[in-house]
Order: C-alpha cells, then sequence, then structure tokens
C-alpha cells in the first residue's frame, strides 16, 4: 500500500507531500493538482518497469515553471509485509545540453538499504541489507529498472513487483477495443486494452470470473456472460445478453457495440472482483463517469467493502456528489492551489451546517 | 435482473453505522443493490440531529412510493445517554412539528436504537460482557464490525437473542423483524 508521495519540482508539485489510506478521494478544484499526482505515478511506474530512458519520462517542460531549480526528486513510501519500503529519485536536468540524468535512486526497508545508484555508481543490497555487487551503470535509465530477480533480493524484487502492479485509470471507454492480441496482466491508463486484461484474468484466475459474471448479471440489466471469439491471431470479445429471465438464448454483441456506460460497469466490477487478492493498489481518476447515477453507490459500497479485504489499496479523484458525500467525510483530501502557486492538500472544508451536504458546499465554493 | 430500484432506505449518522445495518440486511438476504444509504453530512454531535429531522421528510417519501412497489424505511440514531423510547418519541414529535403522521403499525418504518451507541452491540455480538450506559471503543476499520454482524444474522436465523442481549439492541431485532421483514 502506498502510505506517501513526495515530489519536488515536477510540474505544480514543488516540497509536495501526500499520504494515502486503504481508501483515498482527492477532491478539490479543476487546476489543482491532483491529476498531477496520478500522472506521475504512471510516469515512475513507466520508468521502472518499461525501462523507458528519463529524457522520455520526464522531460525539462515538467520542470515547476516558476522554479529556478534543475533538479527534481519523488520518494514513495510503501507499506509491503516485510516493512516500510521507501524509494528515492533524484533526477538532473542539464538546460544547456538538453539531457537528463539519474542522480540518485535508491530503496530501502525500515531505512536499511536493498539498492543505491548514485551518479553512475550503482550498489546492491542482499536482502539482509549486506552489500553486495558494485558496479557502474547508464544515468539516463533508472538502474532499478534492469535488476533481475534473485533468491537473495526478494524485498527489492517484491517492490518492483509492487510498482509493476499499479493501475492508474482514467476509462475512456469510447476507445475501448473489443480486439486482443494477446493476455495482459496490466490494464493501461485509458482501458482501451480491456479485452486482453479481462483475457488473462479468465486464463490465469479462473475462479474469478464466475463472481464476475454473477454480480454483472446483478447490475446491467440482460447481462449472460462473455465470451472470447478467435478471429484469425486475435480474439474478439463478445458480451452475451438476454431477455430478463435469462431464457432466451443470448445474442452477443462486440465489447465495442454495448453503451459507454455498460464498458465502464464492466470494467468497474472487473477491477474490484478481478483483483481481488493480487495485491494491486488502483488509481481511478473520476471512475464514475458515464455510469448512471443508480449504479454510483452500489459501486462504492462494494469498492468501500473490499479495501483492505483483498483489495489493498484505492485512490479516487472526483468532483461527483455521491462519491463526495459517500466518501468524502472519512477518505477525502483537499487538493488545491493558488494560480501559479503550489499543489497543496489542505483541511477538509468545515462544515458549516450540519444540513448542508458536503457536496453542495463544494458546489457552492464555499470551501474556505 | 433489472434497473436498480431501491426497496430500503436506511437513514444512518455514520458509517459505522451503515457498515452494521447494511452487513446485517445483506447477511438478512438482502441485495446491496436495493438499498440506499443516506447519511448525515457531519458525524459530530449533530448527526443524530440530521437523521431526525430527515425523518419526517423520508416518511412522505416512503408513503408515496408504497403504493407502486414494497419498500421500507430504517432510521439508525444512537441513544446515547438516553432511552431507546426516549429517541423514538424524538422521531414522533420532530413528525409532529413538521405535520407529517408517525409511522403506523402496518407500515415498514423500523427505527434501531443502539444503546449507548453501535458500538455497544458490536462489543455484544464479539463477546463481550457490555452494558449499555458505558461507552466502548470505536473500531479500528468499520469492516471489523463483520464478524459481530456474522453473529447476529446467525442468533436471528436460528435461536434469537440470548437474554443477556442488550435491550436495545434486542428492541432493534423487534423492529427489523415485526416492520421490515413481516412488511415488505
Amino acid at each position: 500500500m502506498l502510505k506517501r508521495l513526495y515530489a519536488n519540482n515536477y510540474r505544480s508539485l514543488v516540497n509536495f507531500e501526500v499520504n494515502f489510506n486503504e481508501l483515498t478521494l482527492l477532491m478539490g478544484p479543476n487546476g489543482g493538482g491532483k491529476s498531477t499526482i496520478f500522472d506521475l505515478l504512471y510516469k515512475i511506474r513507466h520508468l521502472l518497469v518499461d525501462n523507458a530512458k528519463i529524457s522520455e519520462v520526464f522531460p525539462p517542460g515538467d520542470l515547476t515553471a516558476w522554479v529556478n531549480k534543475t533538479e527534481q526528486s519523488f520518494e514513495l513510501d510503501v507499506e509491503g509485509k516485510d516493512g516500510l519500503f521507501s524509494y528515492k529519485l533524484v533526477i538532473a536536468h542539464n538546460p544547456d545540453l538538453k539531457k537528463q540524468r539519474v542522480e540518485l535512486e535508491h530503496l530501502l526497508l525500515d531505512g536499511k538499504p536493498l539498492f543505491e545508484f548514485k551518479q553512475g555508481d550503482v550498489k546492491l543490497y542482499h536482502d539482509d541489507h549486506e552489500p553486495g555487487p558494485v558496479y557502474s551503470f547508464d544515468w539516463s535509465v533508472s538502474a532499478l529498472a534492469t535488476i533481475v530477480p534473485r533468491s537473495d533480493n526478494k524485498k527489492l524484487t517484491w517492490f518492483k513487483k509492487w510498482v509493476e502492479m499499479l493501475f492508474v485509470l482514467s476509462l475512456q471507454p469510447k476507445a475501448m477495443s473489443s480486439e486482443s492480441a494477446e493476455e495482459s496482466d496490466w490494464l493501461n491508463r485509458d482501458g482501451t486494452n480491456f479485452a486482453s486484461w479481462y483475457r488473462y484474468i479468465s486464463q490465469e484466475h479462473q475462479d474469478k470470473i464466475f463472481q464476475l459474471t454473477q454480480q454483472l448479471r446483478d447490475t446491467i440489466p440482460g447481462f449472460h456472460a462473455f465470451k472470447l471469439e478467435q478471429a484469425g491471431k486475435h480474439k474478439i470479445m463478445k458480451v452475451g445478453f438476454t431477455d430478463e429471465e435469462q431464457s432466451s438464448s443470448p445474442i452477443y454483441f462486440d465489447f465495442e457495440q454495448i453503451s459507454d456506460g455498460q464498458r465502464v460497469l464492466i470494467v468497474l466490477y472487473s477491477l474490484l472482483l478481478g483483483l481481488k487478492d493480487l495485491g494491486h493498489t488502483v488509481f481511478l481518476d473520476e471512475p464514475e463517469n458515464y455510469v448512471s447515477l443508480a449504479e454510483i453507490q452500489p459501486w462504492l459500497m462494494a469498492l468501500n467493502d473490499a479495501c483492505g479485504d483483498g483489495f489493498p489499496q484505492a485512490v479516487l479523484i472526483s468532483h461527483h456528489p455521491e462519491l463526495i458525500d459517500y466518501l468524502g467525510q472519512e477518505c477525502g483530501k483537499w487538493i488545491e492551489r493558488e494560480p501559479l502557486g503550489p499543489t497543496r492538500v489542505k483541511k477538509m472544508p468545515e462544515q458549516i451546517d450540519e444540513d448542508l451536504k458536503l457536496s453542495e458546499q463544494v458546489a457552492r465554493g464555499w470551501t474556505k | 435482473m433489472s434497473i436498480r430500484r431501491v426497496r430500503i432506505v436506511l437513514l444512518c449518522e455514520d458509517s459505522q453505522q451503515e457498515a452494521f445495518t447494511r452487513r446485517f440486511l445483506e447477511g438478512m438476504g438482502w441485495d446491496t443493490r436495493e438499498l440506499r444509504v443516506e447519511k448525515s453530512p457531519s458525524a459530530k454531535g449533530s448527526a443524530e440531529q440530521w437523521v431526525r429531522e430527515r425523518f419526517p421528510n423520508e416518511l412522505k417519501v416512503y408513503r408515496q412510493r408504497k403504493p407502486k412497489a414494497a419498500s421500507g424505511l430504517i432510521a439508525l440514531i444512537d441513544a446515547d445517554a438516553k432511552e431507546v423510547q426516549d429517541r423514538i418519541h424524538e422521531f414522533k414529535e420532530v413528525c409532529q412539528t413538521k405535520t407529517v403522521p408517525f409511522r403506523e403499525d402496518n407500515e415498514a418504518v423500523a427505527i434501531g436504537v443502539p444503546k449507548r451507541n453501535i458500538e455497544t452491540w458490536i462489543h455484544y455480538l464479539n463477546g463481550r460482557q457490555v452494558n449499555e450506559t458505558e461507552a466502548y471503543e470505536k473500531l479500528e476499520r468499520q469492516r471489523f464490525c463483520q464478524p459481530a454482524v456474522t453473529n447476529l444474522v446467525k442468533l436471528c436465523k436460528t435461536t434469537g437473542l440470548a437474554k443477556d442481549a442488550p435491550s436495545s439492541l434486542a428492541a432493534a431485532c423487534d423492529e427489523y423483524r415485526n416492520r421490515i421483514e413481516s412488511l415488505i
């Protein structure tokens, strides 16, 4: 579970720190920096999982416009079964040469070293924190990304796996494809590869499919089941619908043919049930988009029940009254900033009257 | 399943009351999708007042909906230092003030009044000796009430509550049985 994120000199995040719980709702005005937090986590994952170049992931344009410094730093504190993992990444930008490099990258467990990459030199440590090999490495990428799992680096490998399993999502149903070239254990940012991810879940975690099918039958009128149909080298995801009593033979439609709201609901419940007990942290930007009003609270209840109980952590961004009123009071964090000022986590708006819902107060802008 | 249609509206003070009651209803066979939770905007002292003030409006809405579909209304409010009957009487008074007739015997409108509060029930159902005057510690996580709820559901479905059960819990079980289970 991600306990803390720190960022400095990244877009509007200047000396910025935020703590997360099992379920966190980020609220606040447009332009406050909520999605920037998600972008950053997505980029850190990209760097560590895809072995991407620093220059590609953190271009100079991501430096804070009004901070005249060329160093960026990021920290993640992640709670795992062995303790608290602390990852730190410092990037140096050279505006004259238009180059970026990793100045420092380290991973600690409860304050003791597991890995260090400093000014081009990598120091590895064993699981018991005893020093291991030392070697020089390319500053333009993350050295941690290149460490392969071994019997004596299980703790470091756990952290890398946690990063790999980060889902940072802003669902775009119109772009979701029904075609799957291969299984994928990761759902990409806009959820467009859902068919491939579903294919993975149905192959590797078949036990979850029965429950998911039942849930979707309860949620989506007429839903019967999914089907993956072979089409040359690809598979096409089909969604079967039947009449209300499930007495007629189902008619199957391409996943792309069903409505935007149905696609989003399918993804939202698939996340809850498909990721159960798999250790993922999920960041969801405005999950309620496209979902009918009547379906929001039941999903929130299911999410609330799941978080910490098989579903380690969810962080949501929303402006929707249903989310604000259901979760805001206990799980809410208020994120905002002054124009050309840094993003800050502010105290939640103080309630001015017991009859006024938090969402209504937010709607009126009575947050200060 | 067709489009979601709520059958029970749950008015409550906070998320712990919600977690307990919702899980109980689910245990008794209600589908989450049939429930609508309306909890106080504030979990502080005024939450009980919010539930009380909201009650007459929900009662009116319940009566309008009832002819179209079997529905129910459940309100949860902590007794704190008061008696269960006093709290129920307060609902009656606020209904009178708002010129909404109070619930009739044949209406699926239940009022649960945990005394002293919901933690009293939870700790009792977890096997602890409790009294209804002491304030017991809150759970670290609301979902940790599940074992207590499971126990309550089991008792409700089999032997019923033991004689040493808090009287407010026994009263709430009667409310559920007579007003929700029997009338919806």
